[in-house]
């Protein structure tokens, strides 16, 4: 895919009329069922990559693509313009608009790390002790994150449960916890713990000052992949990754356990 | 000017069509060569705000029969060739 369609500051604005989700293609068996129903009509291989606009109940697909949305666009423009052509056609309840939008998180902890090291942000923890604890903090920051300054700055996560933190290094106490992925996404450092008690201000005070000094470390795919291997870096999916070699559109190529992309 | 334009074009065409049978259906971009910093910011060195993604599809879609925003739909390895840390 193009990624820079997605950092194109007309498609980030356009892009806040929706609701977007992003998901690890082979990383949840039903989320990976709901792709290959609603998107490949139930048939072939799930592909590594895909797109889609579709109406709230995802009934409707508006726009559809297993490449990149520069192959369906011609610019950033281009598709910022179709964002908002769409949106106008789906106002916001008004009544929604009065609660916070729930707080945009990934599936797991080894999910958010390895997705905060692929996107190169920092990821953001919500450690908790029990079920409302989790969803008191969770609320608290779900008021903040949605901030134009803040949104997108962090990919988050949340647990109560301390042994899946075993990967993370560092201070961990309830509360926020700031992490930097490693290079491959399979450990963490905590670089600022936050307690869970701090103000709406006081959060995004603090989570816009560690993004600030927040420094990115560019990769390269071809040598990333070469060290990876070489130091025998892999990652489990939950969903066996095809065969592409072998696997033909609508034919269901082989599927071996193990993590192939393209 | 026509047979100018004709014979131009003959190995350019043949070339195309080559290269284009050569790539498998669907196929997708290749990975990209150049260094990047990373998801949907790849020149930038700093932190900026983006697009805040749902991560689990069924909150996702929750929020957005609730609110009656349409979605803006993706979905992407989080790996290349078994190795994380890129998509």
């Amino acid at each position: 895919m193009d990624r820079s369609f997605l950092s194109d500051t007309k498609v980030v604005e356009a892009a806040r009329d929706f609701v977007c989700i992003r998901i690890g293609t082979y990383e949840d068996k039903d989320e990976a069922n709901f792709v290959k129903n609603r998107l490949m009509g139930g048939n072939g291989d799930l592909r590594n990559f895909g797109f889609a606009l579709a109406s709230p109940d995802f009934e409707t697909i508006l726009r559809r693509s297993e490449r990149g949305p520069n192959f369906v666009y011609k610019n950033a423009s281009d598709m910022a313009g179709e964002l908002k052509r769409l949106a106008a056609d789906y106002p916001v309840d008004a009544e929604a608009k009065k609660v916070p939008s729930p707080l945009p998180q990934m599936k797991s902890v080894r999910l958010g790390v390895n997705v905060a090291s692929c996107d190169g942000l920092p990821s953001l923890l919500i450690v908790g002790s029990d079920a409302a604890d989790l969803n008191q903090m969770k609320y608290s920051l779900s008021k903040v994150i949605w901030d134009e300054d803040l949104a997108g700055r962090f990919i988050c996560g949340s647990t109560k449960d301390k042994e899946n933190l075993s990967m993370i290094e560092g201070k961990l106490q309830r509360g926020f916890l700031v992490v930097r992925p490693d290079e491959y996404g399979v450990k963490g450092t905590v670089i600022k713990a936050l307690p869970g008690n701090l103000t709406g201000d006081q959060l995004k005070e603090e989570l816009l000052a560690v993004s600030g000094n927040y420094n990115r470390i560019s990769k390269t795919h071809g040598q990333h992949v070469r060290t990876g291997r070489r130091a025998g870096i892999s990652w489990d999916t939950e969903v066996a990754v095809p065969d592409r070699r072998r696997s033909t559109r609508g034919g269901g190529g082989d599927q071996k356990n193990r993590r192939r992309s393209e | 000017m026509f047979n100018v334009s004709y014979s131009v074009s003959i190995p350019a065409l043949i070339a195309a069509t080559l290269g284009l049978a050569a790539l498998p259906l669907h196929s997708q971009l290749g990975p990209p060569t150049d260094a990047s910093y990373g998801g949907a910011m790849p020149h930038s060195e700093k932190v900026i705000p983006g697009i805040a993604w749902y991560g689990v599809l069924e909150e996702g879609l929750k929020e957005a029969k609730r609110t009656n925003k349409p979605i803006f739909f993706v979905t992407a390895a989080p790996q290349c060739g078994g190795v994380p840390g890129m998509w």
